[in-house]
């Protein structure tokens, strides 16, 4: 329970106003024959009577009824709040009231205060219905002479004038005060659900606003979604474009550079010509394979059977043999565990250049040289051809820098002595060189 | 497991142990009856008040083994209504106790009495015919008995024998009349000493209500709700009370007068008949001359009755011991043995009609009484069965000073009587139905 709570606090109050009154008519009721009989005056109190008093130890009953209720009142409280508590509560009050002879009821209000905040719809409608009519019940004044109860005026009337106004002022002072507490408890139980039914309703209101928003960019995500597929679709198209570029521009080249020989031998050795025929018939077959296998997996064939290290020395060499060009590689390391994509980067940016070197550089000796320093790799391939001042970004520089552009990487091209590429690659986690 | 079983072992020993100390001390606490008793005699008659209840409870000791009665004795008649209002006060009230005439309706109305008809139901050896009718009937209310008469003193009218034989006039006999009386106190009454004013009287004492008694009426119905005040009979009592106090031209008539033999006839309580008769206490007082008494005088529309006087018991309403409290009251009020104590201990009559009546009560009323003077003894049977019973309500006590001193008003004024008969029992009515 929270002490700062001025429901709690309230309730309190009741309960502790509601001890002393029932105290203090006990303290009447118990003393006052007691006084009668010690000025041997009893048979002038007992005048005003309409019935006895109760027997003394008659009054233990409401201090124990009266604890009984707090006893009531926590345990329930932990509680959720109850059936058993609707039926203890009024009962218990019930047992005080009439032990208090029906001269203050407003127990039963401190019942209603402790119960009512627990209880909701028809259930509250009918505690409440059942305590107003024991309240107004038990406030008929004809009914403790019909039950032969004695009244707290007639215990009064045994006073003289000033003593009995005191006493009865001092009652009608508690009870006005006990209504008074109620009637605040009440107000400022209205007061909390009236303004918890106003944060409800703000609640549910920001909720509201919040789901149409929801809605609005729910629909922005689908346009999103469908721009994105649209950019996928190209960025796909694009990489196919490149796939075809890489696998059978390569091919064809080299095709095209080996028919090229061929022509020039077969007027000097038909047998080197049939020959260079053959090779070029083999790479003709590898690059139809390439091209099978790039539609269908869009990856380089070597690197699919191979690692990529070998994968990248069989590549030199096939371009040896079907060029006049002397490629040579250098690994720094003869394991690279790198990521397929990245793979297929490498694989490709060493093709493409070792391709430009011999295609456009007119070439003779190309060196590929991979290192690895801290988490980045880097491709340098130089070749000694003629070079280029500014190279046309044809095909290959584009796909070349798009590709190490996904991956992070940078491309560095110089054309003046021969032609160099230079290609860097930050390694990600989990890649070991 | 230890631990419970000793809890077990320990709940097991205390809780029969407990049961054994409530059942001994319920059980001592219903073995003590308490009484409340009243010393002395209600009419001031000299009695030995405790030997007749400290018999009654012997007997009822032997009779219920182990049960034990206790009383306080000395709580004198002028503080016993106080005492009694007391203990009840406190919750400590006797279970049987004894109830004063005027105390009844009080205690009545408080509820402080146990209804007795179930109870004497269901002992069956107690019946109402058992007892007088106006003795009975002041333990009555609203035809359910609340207490039970344990001893009552009827009133009868005190002759001066020496008087009369000297103005000539014969002791009238036990069924006379208003007319008589009169006659008698108006040949009585004259001057002797022959200062004007009369110094032999009639009567003193003889109120409206002696004769409203003896005329069949009432002041009061049973229910307290009207005043029957201007009924005829009434009517008749109040203007025959008025003509005899006409007799005395205004004079004062005091008890000295009585005493020293100048008045011929007095309203007189059997107690001290009883009282004054027998030897030593009879050389004490009224030496000087022979007297006896006899039955009221009978009004026209009456016979020769008067107000009965009972001291009656009762059980409290809120004892825990109604069983045994029923046999002591049975013990106290319808025992033979006690009540016929009453003959020879105290100066009342016994409400028993086969004790008032029985041959031993006359031997010993007429072994205590000279032989002159026992025209009272024959007429106490007819007394008993013809006196009247007050009728009790709330408030009967004040209605009755209210009616007193209006009728006393309205007999010293000279107007119509009738007309303000009818006058005081409006008022009376308004009083009885605020």
């Amino acid at each position: 329970m929270d002490t700062r709570d001025p429901l709690a606090f309230f309730r309190r109050l009741m309960f502790l106003l509601n001890f002393a009154v029932c105290a203090y008519l006990s303290l009447i009721y118990a003393l006052t024959p007691r006084f009668a009989v010690q000025q041997a005056a009893g048979l002038r109190f007992t005048q005003g009577l309409n019935a006895l008093p109760g027997k003394p130890w008659l009054f233990w009953i409401v201090p124990a009824g009266v604890g009984g209720l707090v006893a009531a009142s926590l345990f329930f409280r932990d509680k959720k709040p109850s059936r058993a508590a609707c039926w203890v509560e009024p009962l218990l009050c019930l047992l005080v009231i009439f032990a208090l002879h029906l001269d203050y009821n407003g127990l039963l209000l401190v019942a209603v205060v402790d119960l009512v905040d627990g209880l909701r719809g028809r259930g509250r409608t009918l505690f409440l219905g059942v305590m107003a009519g024991l309240y107004l019940l038990t406030s008929i004044d004809i009914l403790p002479p019909q039950l032969r109860m004695v009244t707290i005026t007639e215990y009064l009337a045994f006073y003289d004038t000033h003593t009995r106004l005191l006493l009865q002022n001092i009652l009608s002072l508690f009870s006005a005060l006990n209504l008074i507490l109620f009637l605040i408890y009440m107000v400022l139980l209205v007061g909390k659900r009236t303004e918890e039914n106003a944060a409800t309703r703000q609640l549910n209101q920001e909720l509201a606003q919040a789901n149409d928003q929801l809605v609005l960019l729910n629909a922005r995500l689908k346009t999103y979604a469908a721009q994105s597929e649209r950019m996928a679709e190209t960025r796909e198209r694009n990489r196919l474009a490149r796939e075809i570029h890489d696998t059978l521009g390569h091919t064809l080249t080299g095709i095209t550079a080996g028919a090229d020989a061929c022509i020039e031998m077969l007027e000097i050795s038909p047998e080197m010509a049939r020959k260079q025929m053959e090779r070029i018939a083999d790479a003709a077959r590898q690059g139809m394979n390439e091209v099978r296998r790039s539609v269908s997996a869009l990856r380089p064939d070597a690197l699919e059977r191979l690692k990529l290290s070998e994968a990248l020395r069989q590549l030199c060499e096939e371009m040896q043999q079907t060029s006049r060009a002397a490629v040579s590689l250098r690994l720094e390391t003869k394991e690279l565990r790198v990521s397929a994509d990245e793979e297929d980067a490498i694989y490709r940016i060493v093709q493409e250049s070792v391709t430009n070197a011999i295609r456009h550089g007119q070439a003779d000796e190309v060196w590929v040289d991979i290192t690895a320093a801290g988490r980045t790799l880097s491709i340098v391939v130089q070749d000694n051809g003629m070079g280029c001042q500014t190279p046309k970004p044809g095909f290959g520089l584009r796909h070349m820098e798009e590709r190490l552009r996904l991956l992070g990487g940078t491309l560095r091209t110089d054309g003046t002595n021969g032609f160099r590429i230079e290609a860097t690659i930050p390694l990600r986690w989990g890649d070991t060189i | 497991m230890v631990k419970r079983y000793w809890k077990r072992l320990l709940a097991g020993l205390l809780l029969p142990l407990c049961c054994v100390a409530a059942v001994k001390y319920f059980e001592g606490y219903g073995r003590v009856l308490r009484l409340g008793f009243v010393s002395g005699s209600y009419w001031d008659a000299p009695s030995n008040c405790y030997a007749v209840i400290d018999a009654a409870i012997e007997r009822f000791e032997a009779e219920h083994p182990g049960v034990r009665v206790e009383y306080i004795s000395g709580i004198l008649k002028r503080d016993y209504s106080e005492w009694l209002i007391g203990k009840f006060l406190l919750g400590q009230e006797p279970d049987v106790f004894m109830i004063l005439p005027e105390d009844f309706e009080m205690l009545y109305e408080l509820g402080a009495l146990h209804p007795l008809d179930a109870l004497a139901e269901r002992d069956g050896t107690v019946s109402p015919d058992d007892f007088y009718p106006a003795a009975l009937e002041s333990g009555n209310v609203n035809d359910v008995q609340y207490a039970l008469p344990y001893e009552c003193v009827p009133t009868l009218m005190f002759v001066n024998k020496s008087l009369l034989a000297e103005e000539g006039i014969a002791v009238p006999d036990s069924d006379w009349d208003w007319e008589q009386f009169y006659a008698i106190c108006a040949a009585v009454t004259h001057d002797l000493d022959g200062d004007g004013a009369p110094d032999r009287f009639g009567s003193y004492g003889y109120t409206w209500r002696d004769a409203l008694a003896a005329n069949g009426g009432a002041l009061f119905s049973e229910d307290g709700a009207h005043c029957l005040l201007a009924e005829p009979q009434a009517a008749e009592a109040v203007a025959f009370a008025q003509r005899l106090s006409a007799l005395y031209q205004g004079c004062e008539i005091t008890a000295r007068d009585f005493d020293q033999g100048r008045v011929a006839f007095r309203p007189f309580l059997f107690s001290d008949y009883r009282t004054y008769q027998p030897y030593p206490w009879r050389i004490k007082r009224y030496s000087g001359f022979e007297w006896d008494c006899i039955p009221m005088p009978s009004g026209p529309s009456g016979s020769n009755s008067s107000e009965l006087s009972v001291m009656l018991a009762g059980i409290s309403s809120r004892t825990g011991k109604t069983a045994l409290a029923w046999e002591f009251l049975k013990e106290m009020t319808c025992s033979d043995a006690t009540q016929s104590m009453l003959f020879t201990d105290s100066h009342g009559v016994s409400a028993l009609r086969r004790v008032t009546q029985s041959k031993q009560t006359r031997w010993v009323l007429w072994q205590d009484t000279p032989g002159e003077s026992r025209l009272a003894l024959a007429a106490l049977p007819g007394t008993m069965e013809q006196a009247i019973a007050a009728p009790h309500f709330q408030n009967s006590d004040q209605a009755n000073l209210l009616a007193d001193s209006l009728v006393e008003t309205a007999m010293a004024n000279e107007q119509d009587l009738g007309l303000q008969l009818v006058r005081v029992q409006r008022e009376l009515e308004e009083f009885l139905n605020r």
